[in-house]
């Protein structure tokens, strides 16, 4: 029996390490299937790695005997089998083909002579599409005279008005802003095509030379080709020639129309000289507004509240502030460019307006009938930052309407403003609807400031008041406390306002909305409260616009535009009003224990004192309306064509626009630096007739009203801002700029050398002339002096001369006027019969009457390469004034 | 008891060999299916857009792994209509190093990115987009 128990315990024992050596076999066989996975896993990643390095790239493709040559260079790191040759044809036969081409490429190595062998014939002439493919899946693409996207065309004529049997210069560029970044190869323009959109008998564009050069050999993304024509023009003026340019095998098209002028004289100079009454723009496309309105005018249209002048010439006055939205009828202002004495064509393209303005503090809508001020906080700036004009800032300080009487001392909370840690946090897109705003932390933040007594009491003899705001609560679900948006008491608190929010921990009336007020130690409180639905009241994290207002003993709470409660408090006070006594303080985002303070965003603060508020849910809603960011204020602006009085109006552009609030108190009194721009949908070309007018007009639409500034000289010359333009897409002519000029005066005209060489004018034959369109009679001057420094412009010396250094004579040239400088060229008084001489001894002429008249200056002249010119230019439309 | 530790000696050990013997065959056939998804890679080499009526997207696909391929689906989503477009293929079979092209009526408009998945019969999915 003891043997037998050994044997079964031996037994035992080589079962149990059969078993062992079974699981010690599988777990083996588990590490060695686990480890061969891992292997596969880090040849796949090996092989992932080496596609990410493999790079390649295209060095140069051409088509030598009909057959692709295509280098290409290894830039990796790694070998590369080019194992394939896609070749799309992008002309009218469609097909795409591949190609085994097997090359193998060492790092750094080039590679040439691909698509040689391929049985493939390839024609100049069509576009193609190449995409070459390694063994690892990486590929290069790249066109061959084919974008298969529409390019970036430009087309420029260069004079852009020539005069006939001229040459002009066509520019075609082409930038490749493909966006699959696609390389071009052998980019071609084909033959212009030539056009006459307008011509009164016969017309032509003779070809001279180009394209130069005939193609570009590669063209990589964000690169730009340019090619040029040369084309002689034939015609009578106005005539137009339009170019019209596109590449082979390419997309769309693109077109440049010249305009052929008249010029009296033979023209052998090359130099450009451009005349207006007043100093160049420096850009031709810009539309100042200037201010003009008496003369030279068209009486204002019906539908127009006011017109004025609109001219390519730099502001010229000390500038005007024209408020757009004070007609309640009309509220529509227009602006005029002179009647055109010449036929203009804009190219097609994006108008713009460069609006320079601030905005009123109230809607036109909102009405009020008080006579104290009161006070706004736009919170449109950091507390202690400096103005954009660098006058220092105070965001309490804001008050409204300038023709009530000034309480702006009622705020003097500088010295009691809270400190830095204490102020609340200003963003300057947090606000409402994207505009500054400030964040009370619920903790210690809060502004205060001193009421002055000495204007009226904040709620002066129970006259009606409100307290307005934008308030967005952060949500607070376990609130247990009241936070106080706004707090106006005196210093024993008997008399006091109040709005707060209440958080009850989630229980009822958990972000209830209360205005309470009191106005005597004996008074009862009225207490007007409204709890939102939907749990959390005003703790929501919403944007809500809130009123508190009050007439003698009755309460009214607004929220978002609607009446919500209304309260009243007893009356045992003879003025039902805050007796301030010695003090009063003014707190927003705490009570006046600085301990129950707001948690969440707070914008546009508004007291308004003294208005007839209360039930005048109107005015409420009116004043929700703007909300003072980035929509304060709606206009309508259009782009008219009108005949030469301004009638029969062509619609060009009809837009509304959202305009951003911009705040007066962040300006010095003189400054405009604030503005927006507006910038209309594209609008196709647009083509001014001969004694037609621009007409550009802004209405008020709604929001809060606009001081647009225009003609401001001062603004101009320091770069941006200019004064209000509206800027135009490139035009063939500049409109004409305005005109007036009173009759007993040297009128003085401005000449600008736009190159390209220096010139000067000489006397013999340098006139201004005035065609009286009414009668037979004309008129015309004699030059006098360029950049005259004298009073009068024109004078005479003893020995008869004109007597100044800068005068131009018989025996003396005008100064040298370099490229792109412009001189003034006076002129001696307008007669019937010109003469260099004062009017007073003048007896052979009749001197030049009021009325209209159609200028023109004729400028004899010769430039530094020797060449003379002879040319006459129009004036436009001049108004003679006496 | 001597018969009796024999019998269950033999029992234990049986039961322990088969059953590890067939985990051994689940470890092997899941190493396997693995290795070879991993294995498996595809190139997307070419996607013509071809013009005419009606309009077909000729895809060209390389299998560049190392084991052969079967092609069960090809997905196309132009994000437009919110629709995809898919066309199910029978086990198309494609060899390693070679390639293979499909021709696909659809409706494509220009400049509209449209993305192609393509599905392996082991359940890989190749991804890329293209516009016309």
């Amino acid at each position: 029996m003891k043997n037998r128990k050994g044997l079964s315990s031996v037994v035992g024992t080589v079962f149990s390490i059969i078993a062992l050596v079974t699981v010690v076999t599988y777990v083996t066989y588990s590490m060695n299937t686990l480890q061969q996975f891992n292997q596969e896993v880090m040849v796949r990643n090996a092989e992932l790695i080496d596609q990410g390095k493999e790079e390649f790239s295209v060095v140069k493709t051409t088509i030598a005997g009909n057959k692709f040559n295509i280098t290409i260079q290894n830039t990796g790191d790694l070998p590369i089998n080019l194992t394939r040759l896609w070749i799309e044809n992008k002309s009218t036969t469609n097909w795409v083909d591949k190609y085994d081409i097997n090359k193998q490429v060492s790092p750094g190595a080039v590679v040439t002579n691909i698509g040689q062998s391929i049985p493939l014939t390839a024609l100049s002439t069509k576009g193609y599409e190449v995409k070459l493919v390694t063994e690892r899946g990486t590929f290069e693409e790249f066109s061959i005279n084919s974008p298969n996207q529409r390019l970036y065309l430009q087309l420029h004529t260069v004079p852009e008005s020539v005069s006939t049997e001229f040459t002009t210069t066509v520019l075609l560029q082409v930038t490749n802003n493909m966006s699959n970044n696609n390389i071009l190869l052998d980019v071609r323009p084909n033959t212009l095509s030539i056009s006459y959109p307008v011509c009164a008998t016969t017309c032509s564009a003779n070809y001279v030379s180009g394209p130069d050069p005939t193609s570009y050999p590669t063209l990589r993304y964000g690169d730009t080709a340019t090619f040029k024509w040369i084309y002689e023009l034939q015609g009578t003026p106005d005539d137009q020639v339009t170019f019209t340019a596109s590449l082979v095998n390419g997309l769309g098209t693109v077109s440049a129309t010249t305009t052929i002028r008249e010029v009296i004289s033979a023209l052998e100079s090359g130099t450009s000289i451009e005349i207006s009454k007043l100093p160049p723009s420096g850009a031709t496309t810009m539309l100042f507004i200037h201010n003009h309105k008496t003369a030279n005018w068209p009486a204002t249209p019906s539908y127009l509240d006011d017109t004025w002048q609109l001219s390519n010439a730099s502001p010229e006055g000390t500038g005007q502030t024209l408020n757009i939205d004070e007609n309640a009828a009309r509220n529509q202002y227009g602006y005029f460019t002179n009647n055109a004495t010449y036929s203009i064509g804009v190219n097609p393209g994006y108008w713009n307006a460069s609006l320079r303005y601030y905005n009123e503090n109230l809607p036109p809508t909102v009405t009020y009938t008080g006579s104290y001020q009161g006070h706004i906080l736009h919170f449109n700036r950091a507390l202690g930052s400096t103005e954009v004009s660098g006058a220092p800032n105070n965001p309490i300080e804001a008050e409204w309407d300038s023709s009530l009487t000034d309480c702006s001392d009622e705020v003097t909370g500088g010295s009691n403003m809270p400190s830095a840690s204490e102020a609340p946090t200003w963003s300057a897109t947090n606000g409402v609807n994207g505009s500054g705003g400030v964040y009370f932390d619920g903790v210690d933040d809060y502004y205060t400031f001193d009421w002055d007594i000495d204007c009226a009491d904040p709620d002066e003899q129970g006259t009606d008041n409100a307290f307005v705001a934008w308030i967005k609560p952060d949500v607070q679900p376990t609130l247990n406390a009241r936070q106080y948006i706004f707090w106006v008491s005196n210093s024993t608190e008997t008399d006091y306002w109040s709005v707060y929010v209440e958080g009850t921990n989630g229980g009822a009336n958990h972000g209830r909305l209360t205005f309470a007020f009191k106005s005597g130690l004996s008074d009862t409180v009225g207490t007007c409260q409204y709890t939102p639905s939907g749990g959390s009241g005003f703790l929501n994290g919403k944007w809500h616009h809130i009123v508190a207002t009050k007439d003698s003993t009755n309460g009214e709470l607004y929220v978002n535009g609607t009446s919500r409660a209304t309260c009243t408090s007893g009356n045992s006070e003879i003025l039902n009003d805050i007796d301030c006594g010695t003090n009063c303080q003014v707190y927003f985002g705490s009570d006046n224990s600085d301990a129950l303070n707001f948690r969440g965003y707070m914008d546009d603060v508004m007291w308004i004192n003294d208005y007839e508020w209360r039930a005048d849910s109107t005015s409420v809603n009116n004043l929700i309306k703007p909300g003072f960011g980035n929509a304060a204020s709606v206009y309508r602006f259009t782009i008219l064509k009108t005949d030469k009085n301004g009638q029969n109006p062509v619609e060009i552009i009809n837009e509304t626009e959202n305009l951003p609030f911009r705040d007066q108190e962040d300006l010095a009194p003189t400054a405009f630096w604030w503005g927006a721009n507006w910038t209309s949908t594209y609008i196709s070309t647009v083509n001014v007739q001969r004694q037609e007018r621009l007409l550009w007009t802004i209405k008020y639409v709604s929001g809060v009203g606009m001081q647009l500034r225009m003609d401001d000289l001062l603004l101009d010359g320091v770069g941006d801002p200019w004064s209000t333009y509206l800027q135009h897409p490139n035009a063939n002519a500049t409109f004409s700029s305005f005109t007036q000029h009173d009759n007993d005066n040297n009128i003085e005209v401005w000449v600008n050398n736009a190159g390209p060489y220096g010139s000067w004018l000489v006397y013999q034959g340098t006139r201004i002339i005035f065609e009286n369109s009414t009668d037979s009679q004309s008129y015309a001057a004699i030059i006098c002096a360029a950049n005259s420094t004298q009073s009068p412009l024109c004078a005479l010396q003893n020995n008869g001369e004109a007597g100044e250094a800068n005068a131009v004579t018989e025996h003396r040239d005008s100064i040298f006027i370099p490229v792109n400088y412009a001189v003034r060229v006076a002129f001696w008084e307008i007669f019937t019969r010109p003469s260099a001489t004062t009017s007073f001894e003048d007896t052979s002429g009749t001197r030049i009457p009021p009325g209209y008249y159609n200028a023109t200056m004729f400028i004899d002249g010769y430039d530094e390469k020797g060449q003379k010119f002879l040319r006459s230019s129009s004036l436009g439309i001049v108004y003679i004034i006496e | 008891m001597l018969a009796a530790v024999a019998v269950l000696g033999t029992a234990i050990v049986a039961w322990s060999n088969s059953n590890l013997f067939a985990n051994q065959q689940i470890l092997n056939t899941q190493l396997t299916t693995n290795v070879n998804k991993i294995k498996e890679s595809i190139v997307i080499e070419n996607i013509w857009f071809q013009t005419g009526t009606p309009k077909y997207i000729n895809i060209t696909l390389n299998n560049v792994g190392t084991i052969g391929l079967n092609v069960t689906s090809i997905k196309i989503d132009n994000k437009t209509d919110g629709i995809i477009d898919q066309i199910n293929q029978t086990d198309d079979a494609v060899l390693p190093g070679k390639s293979k092209s499909y021709k696909i009526k659809f409706g494509w408009q220009p400049t509209v990115p449209i993305k192609f998945f393509i599905t392996t019969a082991r359940d890989n999915i190749f991804v890329t987009e293209e516009s016309p």
